[in-house]
Parts: C-alpha cells; sequence; structure tokens
C-alpha cells in the first residue's frame, strides 16, 4: 500500500490532511469523510441485500437449494484427462481437485515454456545480428496482434488436423510417434522397482548443480577453471543416462486402430500448449527487449573496458539490471497466461472452467458456490503471483534514490 | 537500437553506425551474421513461392461452391461470398444497411480521432462514442424507432465483435474512472471497496467472467426478467474492462505531481471541481497509450465471447468453415480473420507508440529547457 501515503496529500480533500499549518484551513465539515464513507458502505449493503434477496427469490422459484453439500456427491462424469485417479463415481469434490490440478499444470508447463522461448526471442531481438532480430520481430508483431483464441483454433483444426492419422503417424526414433490423435512417447512400465534409477537421477541432477555453484565467477575466464565444472556436467549427464537405461521402458506400440503402451498427449493438450506458448512467448520476447534495452550503453562499455569477457557482462551487468524492469510486467505476462490457460474449455481440455464451472456447474445448479470456489482459486493464484512479484521488487528495487 | 548481445569480435564502430544498405552493410557483418541472413534467405525461397502461387497466383476469387475453386490454389470466392455474413451477421439483407451504421460508426469516431486536429474535435468524438451504446442499440434493434425489429440471436459478425468492444468500452470507461479515484482515495472505506472490486474482476479469467455473468446476473434481477445472453455477456465485459481501464487511470493519476492538487486546493478548487477541471484532463492525456492498449486488448478479447454462443468475427468464420458447401476452407477462414484482426491490432499499436514518443520527445523538451 505505498500509495497510501501520496493518497493523503494527492487527493485534495483537506478534511483528511495531518493537520498543520503550512495546509489550507479545513473548510469542510469534520464528520464529511465519515459519513461519505457510511453513505458508500451503505449504499453497498443495500444493493448486496437487493440482489441476495432477488437470488433467494429466484433459488425459491426453481426449487434449488444451496449449500456445499454437493461436493459429497457423485459427479457421474468422466474426465479426458487428470493427474488424479478418477472415474465416474467420484465426487463432485474430487472433481474440483483434478480440475484445479489440470489448470495448474498447463499453466504452470506452458509458462515454463513460454519463459524460455520469450527469453530467446527477447534476446534475438536486441541481437547485434540482423537476420536473428528481423526474424524475431517478424515473430513478435506477427503474434501479439492477433487474439489468442485464433491462435488455439488455428492450431487446433489446422495444424493438428493436418497432422497424419494414427496409422500413418510420423515415427521419432521409433519411440515418439506424432499423429493427428496425440503424441505418443515412452513411459516407464507400470510395476517396477523405480527406486535405482530415482537415486542414479537424483544423483545425476546433484552433480549438475555442483557444476552450477561451483562455476568459475572470475570476470575474466581462464580455460583451467573451467575443468571442474565439465567433469561436473560430465558425470551428471552419465548418472542420468544410466538412469533411463535401468528403467524399463514401454514404447508405444502400434496394434490393430491405436497404439498400445507408452503415454499419449493428448491433441487437445497439444494445441493448448502450443498456443499459449507461442502467444505468451511474443509478449515475453517484448518484456525482454524493452528490459535489456534499458541498460545503459555505457554499462556495457565500461565493461568491455575493463576486460570483462562477455557472457560476464550479459549475466553479471546487463540481465540484473534489466530484471528489475522485466520482473512487474513478467508477473502481469504470467497472471494473463493463467488466466488464459481457462481457454482450455474451448477446445474441449478439462481445466478446472471446464470441469467445474461449466460441466459441474450445469448438472448441479450450485451457481453461486461453484462461482464463488472458481473465483477463490484463480484469485488466490493472482495475488500469490502478485506477492512473489512485490517481494522480488523491493529486494532489487534501487536503494535510497 | 540494437544494444545489446554484445556483437563480440568487431571492431566498435564499424558495425552499425551506416545505414548505408545493401552489400556494404552486409559485408561488414561477422561470418555469423551472413550465415544467418543465408538461412533466412533460404527459408523465404522454400516458402515463399508456394505460398503466393497458393494466396494469389492460383488462387479462386468467384465461385459458386467448393467444386468451382482450383484446388491447388486458396479458394477465396468462399470469403467473398460470405463477406456480407461475416460483416452483418444474420441481418435481414434489406435491414444490413442499420448494421453497416452500427458498424461504421465507431470506426469513423476513431478515424477522425486519429486525423487531423480541429476545433472541437474531442467533444465530437466523446460525444459520437458516448451515444454509442443507446444509439446503436436502438439502431441494431430498430423496433423503438419504427423500424422492422431484429433481435439479438439475428446480430453477429463485425458488426457484433464492434458491438460488444464499443459498448463494453464506453460503459466502462466513467466505471474506471470512478474506480480510479475510488483506489486512490483517503478515505479507507471507499479505497478498500475499490481496491477489492478491482482486484477481483481483474483476477478472474475472462471465459469465467462470461460463464459467470451468463449464469449469476439472470439469478441477481427480479423473478421473471428475461435479458438475452448479448447483454448478459456485456455486463460481465463492462464490469472486467472497467477494472483493467482503472488500473491505466490510477497510473495517469499516479504521474501528475502533488504540486497540481496543491495549487488547485490553494486557489480554492474543491475535490470534484480539481478532479474535473485539473486533475483527470491531465491523467487521462498521460494515460492515452495505455488506454489504447486496454482498446486493442478488450478487441482481440471480444472473440471470448463464443464460449456463451455468442456469434462474433471469429465465431461466425468457425461456424461458417463448417458448412458443407464450402467445406475444407479452414486455412482460409482463419487466415482470413487473422489479418483482419492484424491488421486494426497493428494499426492501433502503432499509434499508441507513436503518442508514447511524441510525450517521451515533448518531456525531454520540457525538461531541457
Amino acid at each position: 500500500m505505498a500509495d497510501v501515503v501520496s493518497n493523503v496529500t494527492d487527493s485534495g480533500m483537506p478534511s483528511q490532511r495531518p493537520s498543520g499549518t503550512r495546509h489550507p484551513p479545513r473548510r469542510q465539515w469534520p464528520w464529511a469523510a465519515l459519513a461519505q464513507q457510511a453513505a458508500a458502505i451503505a449504499l453497498v449493503a443495500v444493493a448486496i441485500t437487493y440482489l441476495g434477496a432477488n437470488i433467494t427469490r429466484n433459488l425459491a422459484a426453481n426449487g434449488m437449494t444451496g449449500g456445499f453439500g454437493f461436493l459429497w456427491q457423485e459427479a457421474g462424469f468422466a474426465m479426458s484427462f487428470s493427474l488424479i485417479d478418477m472415474s465416474e463415481s467420484s465426487t463432485y469434490g474430487r472433481v474440483f481437485l483434478a480440475g484445479v490440478l489440470n489448470t495448474l499444470f498447463i499453466a504452470g508447463l506452458s509458462l515454463v515454456t513460454a519463459t524460455i522461448l520469450g527469453l530467446i526471442v527477447g534476446f534475438a531481438r536486441v541481437s547485434a545480428a540482423r537476420p536473428l532480430s528481423l526474424a524475431a520481430t517478424v515473430y513478435v508483431e506477427a503474434l501479439r496482434n492477433v487474439p489468442m483464441l485464433l491462435i488455439l483454433i488455428f492450431v487446433q483444426t489446422v495444424v493438428l488436423r493436418s497432422l497424419p492419422v494414427v496409422r500413418e503417424a510420423i515415427s521419432i526414433g521409433d519411440a515418439v510417434y506424432v499423429s493427428n490423435r496425440g503424441v505418443y512417447f515412452p513411459w516407464p512400465e507400470a510395476g517396477q522397482d523405480l527406486r535405482l534409477a530415482f537415486g542414479a537421477a537424483s544423483a545425476g541432477c546433484l552433480c549438475l548443480a555442483a557444476a552450477w555453484v561451483l562455476r568459475p565467477r572470475t570476470p575474466v575466464l581462464k580455460r583451467r577453471d573451467l575443468a571442474g565444472v565439465f567433469a561436473g556436467m560430465l558425470l551428471g549427464v552419465i548418472l542420468l543416462g544410466a538412469a533411463v537405461a535401468q528403467v524399463d521402458w514401454q514404447r508405444p506400440d502400434f496394434q490393430g486402430f491405436d497404439f498400445r503402451g507408452g503415454a499419449k498427449m493428448m491433441p487437445e493438450f497439444a494445441a493448448l500448449l502450443l498456443a499459449l506458448t507461442l502467444y505468451n512467448a511474443a509478449f515475453i520476447a517484448e518484456i525482454v527487449r524493452a528490459g535489456l534495452q534499458s541498460v545503459d550503453r555505457g554499462q556495457i562499455e565500461a565493461a568491455r573496458a575493463l576486460g570483462l569477457r562477455d557472457g560476464f557482462i550479459q549475466r553479471r551487468i546487463v540481465l540484473p539490471q534489466a530484471l528489475r524492469l522485466m520482473v512487474p510486467p513478467l508477473t502481469n505476462q504470467y497472471v494473463h497466461l493463467i488466466k488464459a490457460s481457462s481457454l482450455a474449455t474451448v477446445v474441449g481440455f478439462p481445466d478446472l472452467v471446464a470441469v467445474f464451472l461449466g460441466t459441474s456447474l450445469n448438472q448441479t445448479g450450485r451457481a453461486i458456490e461453484i462461482v464463488m470456489m472458481t473465483a477463490a482459486v484463480y484469485l488466490t493464484l493472482c495475488l500469490w503471483l502478485g506477492a512473489l512479484s512485490a517481494a522480488w521488487n523491493a529486494r532489487v528495487s534501487l536503494k535510497g534514490r | 537500437m540494437t544494444l545489446s548481445t554484445i556483437p563480440s569480435r568487431l571492431p566498435p564502430e564499424a558495425s552499425r553506425t551506416g545505414i548505408s544498405s545493401g552489400l556494404r552493410g552486409m559485408a561488414s557483418e561477422s561470418p555469423v551474421s551472413l550465415i544467418l541472413w543465408l538461412a533466412l534467405a533460404l527459408g523465404a525461397a522454400w516458402i515463399l513461392p508456394g505460398l503466393v502461387s497458393w494466396a494469389l497466383l492460383d488462387a479462386t476469387w468467384v465461385a459458386e461452391d467448393r467444386s468451382g475453386c482450383d484446388p491447388s490454389g486458396a479458394c477465396w470466392a468462399f470469403i467473398v461470398n460470405r463477406l456480407p455474413q461475416f460483416g452483418f451477421g444474420f441481418f435481414p439483407p434489406q435491414e444490413r444497411w442499420r448494421a453497416a451504421v452500427a458498424l461504421a460508426w465507431p470506426v469513423v469516431a476513431l478515424a477522425i480521432a486519429l486525423g487531423p486536429a480541429f476545433r472541437g474535435r474531442s467533444g465530437l468524438v466523446a460525444g459520437a462514442l458516448a451515444a454509442y451504446p443507446v444509439g446503436a442499440t436502438l439502431v441494431l434493434w430498430g423496433e423503438p424507432l419504427g423500424l422492422p425489429g431484429v433481435g439479438t440471436a439475428q446480430w453477429g459478425g463485425m458488426t457484433m465483435t464492434v458491438y460488444v468492444g464499443t459498448v463494453a468500452f464506453v460503459l466502462a470507461f466513467p466505471v474506471g474512472l470512478v474506480l480510479a479515484l475510488g483506489r486512490r482515495s483517503s478515505l479507507p472505506a471507499l479505497r478498500v471497496l475499490s481496491t477489492v472490486f478491482i482486484e477481483v474482476w481483474r483476477g478472474l479469467p475472462l471465459i469465467a467472467v462470461l460463464f459467470i455473468s451468463v449464469v449469476m446476473v439472470p439469478f441477481l434481477l427480479p423473478p421473471g426478467t428475461e435479458l438475452p445472453r448479448l447483454a448478459l455477456a456485456l455486463v460481465g465485459i463492462t464490469l472486467y474492462t472497467s477494472s483493467y481501464l482503472a488500473e491505466v487511470f490510477r497510473g495517469g493519476l499516479q504521474s501528475l505531481g502533488k504540486g497540481q492538487a496543491e495549487a488547485a486546493a490553494a486557489l480554492g478548487f474543491t475535490y470534484w471541481t480539481a478532479q474535473g477541471y485539473i486533475l483527470i484532463p491531465q491523467a487521462i492525456r498521460a494515460v492515452i497509450p495505455g488506454i489504447l492498449n486496454t482498446v486493442v486488448a478488450l478487441f482481440k478479447d471480444t472473440t471470448y465471447v463464443l464460449v456463451v454462443g455468442l456469434f462474433d468475427f471469429l465465431n461466425i468464420v468457425n461456424a461458417a468453415v463448417a458448412d458443407p458447401h464450402w467445406l475444407g476452407l479452414a486455412n482460409e477462414g482463419y487466415i482470413f480473420v487473422g489479418i483482419v484482426y492484424w491488421s486494426f491490432c497493428f494499426l492501433l499499436s502503432r499509434v499508441s507508440a507513436r503518442i508514447e514518443w511524441d510525450m517521451a520527445r515533448g518531456a525531454a523538451r520540457e525538461a531541457r529547457t
């Protein structure tokens, strides 16, 4: 609430000013502020009472009841995708949980992919290599100015449907198959002991992390500093490879009319992921570009004059200063992305809005309860993101200026 | 403009200074850059000829149905045949002029706003826009004006998109302004109420807002009241837009120095006269780029009304693509939609960037003198 402080003097309400001789004398009735607030609250209260009365009358007229009891009732519909076990006998409460998890899954995944693509495009846009910046500019301008829904529908109807049918699926190394019915990929066989593989994978990740932590931080690079890092990385990669080899993978195998075994990424999910990534990456790229360009050129020139190497300048001098400007708009974009993930409804991916605000509401008619629960989920997500961003901002903002 | 990724082994000045175009510029670039140029050119050479012959050379512009189209090229005849529907929805042909009026109204207002200045221009534009919600509704509906009535089920296409976008914007403008003032008010009750309202509507996805307004608003009205789906959707979009506009206005109000309010108070202005004559006009002028960006976002977001079954520009093309006479023309349909949305949004975002640039330059000049 940083603006509260400035409000006191900005808004021209003499009654609320801190008393002091420098300020114009109070001309308003001292209780005016209180009365105005009371009036505003009364107005809102009257509106809420009136609307609430209408709701009660409408519910009574339709013979509907309220309450959250429906959450323990059987929902009676299956979900085409869920991270937890779902069946037709699952309750509405479980549907809600599965919907929340699906929303988090698609939003979280596309948040990562969009950020990676956005960073690449953003760096390409400010690159000194003109072909790169040209291509990045075309990408950004082409995607930023069309509705995301159009991109989603285009990806779903044109891109995915132009893929071959299952029988003629594109094979990538006989392991991954791409068809218009989805992407099929190998998956660990059920019921095997995964402890060893898990251990190897964790050790591998640990090695990579150690290599990252112990990377040379000297402004001027010396070759021998890199040896340890390379050794760590190599060990990590070998361990990860061993982990992958340890698992019995079930490959998708074409039998009869469809693939058996392995796992499948639904076309709806693929379309949504692709559309969310492509569209949001264009905006993130713009944020990255603005951030990078905001850094004074003199900083780079000074760093180069000191003999610092290029990677070091980018990472330790340009990026930290750029981040200060990038984080607030980036948070906004993430909020947009989370909200846009509800377009799942349009393509038929069962996210929270589709299964809970859509199907469950239609079946139970508990409009108020369902709306409130759905709203609470999105608001919590957005407020958390906002709080994280604010905390980061407070940490990195320039002190004492 | 290209600071950044440190052009590595280049002599510091030779690389970028002269836009002495063409070969000389290219020759001074690094080998990596040349290879990239080559890759870009190869990619273009691979894609462009096919694209041009599909979209232009082999394309069919006039045909009765799908069978009349050359299968090797684009079938633009589909778009040409359906253009009246894409523009005016399901309006009866003899009443289409009314849809055209509702469609052209905000477009003309925008053109005047962006065109050359003249005396009383802002008043004219503001008046035209303020009259739009009532005026356009009357023209489209027609019954109160003694014209043949056309129900909202027959509205659609670009008319629907422009109607929804403009009505939501015009109605959201004052609401957003009041919310922004409320959020900056020194009265805690007003501040809390406005903040909660803004954050709730901004935190919800527009799809959820549309679902909610279509499901909930009928419950909130006195029993027996029936409103068309379009009106219900408009309530949701207006509230959603107003909370975004409120944040834009708040930015504008915050950008004014304290001196403005203090000087106004010193001259004996009350709260409302100071806001109305001094603070709000300056704040709005300061955030015109932000307002235009909100308009662009709103224009793109109007496509979401398809989830509540309204036939806006995107959804009507969606429906036309499924027409058995013109089956398999999704490419043409969506490319057309894309070009229309893209042109409008690109134009507006350019205008917004231009205004922002002019303002920055003005501020810099002011700072110098």
